[in-house]
């Protein structure tokens, strides 16, 4: 029973390595998120490399070869955090933080820029892509190219420098009815602006879907192609510390975590030969006694022994 | 094995659990567009009506491009494509319109302009292109209103200035009709202007412009205005009531040989009665070249060193500005001869611009010389010697040479192996004695050194070196594995081989313990199970009772009796049918147990 069990439990945690390993997760902005929430297509297009800790930041020695971009941060900053992009900034890094109803302001914040995600969701009822929350943004250029956003916000603050705004029937909805109420403000809303830090520059998107995969080429809008503009000829680096986990995405990166120490990995490996020869050896003993007998005892008549086993077997 | 089948489909269901749970935030982020459901078009008329107003407030204020390019962001307004057509349809009958109407407005400027020159033939030509333009207009309009009507119905649009093309229209006719009362029968007498300026003027300097406007055949044309020209500078003059005009106007600081004056009369009081005139003339300007000529004592150098730039400035006394690495120094030219001391700082190598200037100063103009100097490091020669192959754990010896031409440079040389990054300061050769990590991924590594002149004149060297890495803990723990079970393997050969003696009695048959009902059976089979969890010694399918008991004996001590007996009892009963001694074995069994038990 004991056995059976450990054996089980044994097996399972294989089947969770397997699931771990082909099962990807489904967070928001994750980069390994191949469904329509996640940054698969984006990372794949721009060549993203994921960043666990923004105080990696402090070890690039050209910043300004490289775009930090923090999409849809869940999570809060650290005063380490908020010191290692601010030392990035001031060596002439880019940061792209696009961000609704996360932590962003928190980061603005703490670098001391005067600029704000409003919060409330932006409503467009007239410039969208098929519901009044997925508002349309022109964004400018020879063709007239458009933002679609998903759920977005606005930008509030007074010095920054607006890149692009909301249609002037847009509004946020403050109660969420959907619906323009007197007290809500009205559009043109910024909803993209830059600022300059110290050697370097913050551009703010007020919405993080713009980058996942179900909404890069959708409804006529560039944002995949505007994302790409924006990154320029720059090395793209993904803040991937501050997104929100499911607990399958912290279990999973646990898991993968463990795999990575050398001694878990052979441990494990240890284990999975030892139960294999313990299967082995198990099927070997549930041979049919009479062989083994007859391997002893070849002068022995077999006919006899299974009559004997038989008899004994209906006792 | 169910039972185990059992743990994973939990363990499973548990993990499938955990993985649909989500993060909860109150409002979504964001919604698949894919399942959003499409926006009901009637909740958008108030809108759209609203903003077909903004669009035609525009065109009534004649702001036609503002207008036709928010009719063309319309394409981005989101309908279903059941009833797209209708919006694209009034859409482009708008564009339609306001392009007529543009146009109309372009006829009729271009008309007064011809009329103001006095050119009547051309003005009659572009009056009817006007007209024909405004009729054009005037048959889209009822077609848009077709349209609109459409709209208003199944889409409950309401525009409440569409009027407003109509007051277009209206206006525009009223402006072609005066127009075209203006031109009829009329004829503009040609004008003449004259202009009185010095030939050859100062630059900054103060000029006085004088002229007479008059008719062709010499009539004065008083309290006219009259464009004056110099350079990029305009002023406007009206004539007296001698047809006279004259002003100042300041001759700007251009530092060229030459500026062109004009004087224009266009009419404007007088609009049809008179024709344009216009006459120019060129001024040479005065004023005094700087030159500069300067010269460095070589043409290349390394960083720390110094260039001097010699040279000399006309007319003396002039300030040199002087631009090089980002720095601006200026000296004065005293007696027209200037020296200047420039020390390279840490640049990269390559060409760099040095550029010295004159900025102008009142009539003398600017003048600006650019020499170029080469500025380069010398390379340094760097030989690095480091082992093949690095054992986890093992301490390994990273060395190297380094030197500049014949003579060894101060250096600091950074190492970087295995994400640790050390360094040293180093005069010609160094060292780095360093440990391997225990564990890791066994493969090529690469180990940078980077060395930094303390000097500016050498340029910094980096070298990668290529190293593998093996850590031992692996293929130890698989060698040590593979070894264990091959001897096991090896060892149960040997023991089956094993000749054994041939009992009298065939008792070698295994019975399934798992299906034991009889309870002599299951009494013994629980006391061999209770001595393999005991011992650890598993009673075997070939083994007999007897050959079990005896095997067990030696380890069970004083239990072994006990045993023995049970076992012969169960030998009894199985064999001779003795089903009596099943109390005694009972009585043995428990004996046993507390036995083992101790």
């Amino acid at each position: 029973m004991r056995r059976e069990i450990s054996l089980g439990t044994l097996l399972s945690l294989l089947l969770i390595i397997i699931i771990f390993f082909y099962y990807p997760p489904n967070d928001d902005f994750s980069p390994i998120n191949p469904s329509w929430n996640g940054l698969t297509k984006f990372a794949s297009s721009v060549n993203l490399t994921p960043v666990n800790d923004l105080s990696d930041l402090r070890k690039l020695s050209n910043a300004e070869n490289y775009t930090i971009m923090i999409i849809g941060p869940g999570e809060k900053f650290s005063s380490e955090d908020i010191e290692a992009v601010r030392d990035f900034l001031e060596r002439g890094g880019l940061l792209l933080i696009a961000d609704d109803f996360g932590t962003g302001n928190q980061l603005l914040s703490g670098l001391g820029v005067d600029a704000r995600f409003y919060g409330s969701p932006l409503v467009d009822p007239l410039f969208m892509y098929k519901n009044r929350y997925l508002p349309k943004v022109f964004i400018g250029g020879r063709d007239g190219a458009y933002l679609c956003l998903n759920y977005g916000t606005a930008i509030e603050g007074s010095s920054l420098k607006s890149l692009a705004n909301s249609s002037s029937f847009s509004f946020l909805d403050l109660n969420m009815n959907g619906e323009h109420d007197p007290n809500e403000p009205t559009g043109p809303l910024t909803v993209m602006a830059s600022v300059t830090s110290g050697r370097g520059k913050i551009i703010i998107i007020a919405d993080p879907s713009i980058a996942i995969n179900s909404m890069l080429d959708i409804g006529g809008c560039s944002n995949g192609r505007f994302l790409k503009e924006v990154i320029g000829g720059r090395n793209a680096l993904l803040d991937v510390s501050h997104l929100k986990k499911s607990p399958y995405t912290s279990a999973r990166e646990e898991m993968f975590y463990l795999l990575n120490i050398s001694e878990v990995r052979y441990g494990l490996l240890l284990v999975l030969i030892l139960l294999a020869l313990s299967i082995i050896r198990e099927r070997r003993e549930k041979r049919d006694p009479l062989e083994e007998i007859l391997v002893r005892h070849p002068d022995w008549d077999p006919k006899i022994l299974n009559k004997l086993k038989e008899e004994i077997e209906h006792v | 094995m169910r039972i185990s089948l059992l743990v994973v489909a939990f363990i499973a269901l548990a993990s499938i659990a955990i993985a649909s749970v989500g993060a909860g935030i109150e409002i979504p982020r964001h919604v698949n567009p894919v399942e959003v459901s499409e926006e009901n078009p009637l909740s958008q008329s108030q809108f759209l009506s609203a903003f077909y107003e903004e669009v035609l407030r525009l065109t009534g204020v004649s702001y036609y491009s503002n207008a036709t390019s928010l009719v063309r962001n319309s394409k981005e307004v989101y309908l279903p494509s059941s009833i797209r057509y209708l919006i694209e349809r009034f859409n482009g009958l708008l564009m339609q319109e306001i392009e007529h109407l543009n146009l109309t407005d372009s006829e009729i400027n271009i008309t007064l302009n011809l009329l103001r020159e006095g050119n009547f033939k051309e003005a009659y030509k572009y009056l009817n292109k006007a007209i024909l333009k405004l009729n054009e207009a005037n048959i889209t309009r009822n077609e848009l209103l077709d349209a609109y009507k459409e709209i208003r119905r199944r889409l409950g649009v309401n525009i409440a200035n569409l009027n407003e093309i109509d007051l277009l229209i209206k206006n525009r006719s009223l402006s072609l009709k005066e127009l075209k009362g203006k031109l009829r029968g009329e004829s503009a007498v040609p004008t003449d202007i004259s202009l009185e300026l010095p030939k050859r003027v100062w630059v900054g300097s103060q000029l006085t412009v004088k002229g007479v406007l008059t008719t062709i055949n010499g009539d004065p044309i008083p309290s006219e205005k009259v464009i004056f020209k110099l350079g990029n500078i305009t002023k406007t003059f009206v004539t007296d009531g001698n047809g006279i005009y004259r002003g100042e106007i300041k001759v700007p600081y251009i530092y060229r040989p030459n500026i062109t004056a004009v004087a224009e009369y266009l009419p404007e009081k007088y609009l049809g009665k008179f024709e344009s005139s216009r006459v120019n003339r060129t001024l040479e300007v005065l004023y005094i070249q700087s030159n500069i000529y300067a010269s460095l004592n070589a043409s290349s150098a390394v960083p720390g060193s110094h260039v001097m730039i010699r040279g000399h400035a006309s007319p003396s006394g002039q300030v040199v500005v002087v631009r090089a690495f980002g720095l601006v120094k200026r000296i004065r030219s005293d007696e027209g001869v200037f020296h200047l001391p420039l020390e390279i700082p840490s640049v990269k190598g390559g060409y760099y611009d040095i550029i010295l200037r004159i900025e102008p100063n009142g009539t003398i103009s600017p003048s600006e010389r650019v020499l170029y100097l080469m500025v380069y490091r010398k390379q340094l020669n760097l030989s690095i010697e480091s082992p093949p192959f690095i054992i986890g754990g093992l301490n390994f010896t990273v060395k190297g040479r380094i030197s500049g031409g014949n003579s060894s440079v101060p250096c600091r040389v950074i190492i970087d192996a295995f994400g640790e990054e050390r360094s040293l300061v180093a005069n010609g050769s160094f060292a780095f004695r360093l440990k391997s990590p225990l564990i890791g991924l066994v493969g090529p590594k690469n180990i940078t050194i980077t060395v930094e002149p303390l000097l500016p004149n050498y340029e910094v060297a980096s070298h990668l070196v290529r190293t593998y890495y093996i850590d031992w803990i692996g293929p130890l723990a698989i060698t040590l594995l593979v070894t264990i079970s091959i001897l096991r393997l090896r060892r149960e050969r040997v023991r089956i081989m094993e000749p054994t003696p041939i009992p009298s009695v065939p008792q070698k048959i295994r019975i399934r313990r798992s299906s034991l009902r009889d309870p002599f059976a299951r009494l013994y089979f629980s006391a061999v199970n209770m001595i393999e969890r005991s011992l650890g010694m598993k009673m075997r399918a070939h083994y007999t009772l007897r050959e079990y008991a005896e095997k067990v004996g030696r380890r069970l001590g004083n239990a072994s009796f006990f045993f023995n007996r049970l076992t012969l009892l169960y030998e009894a009963y199985l064999y001779g049918g003795m089903k009596s001694g099943l109390e005694k074995a009972k009585g043995y069994y428990s004996v046993l147990k507390k036995v083992l038990k101790l």
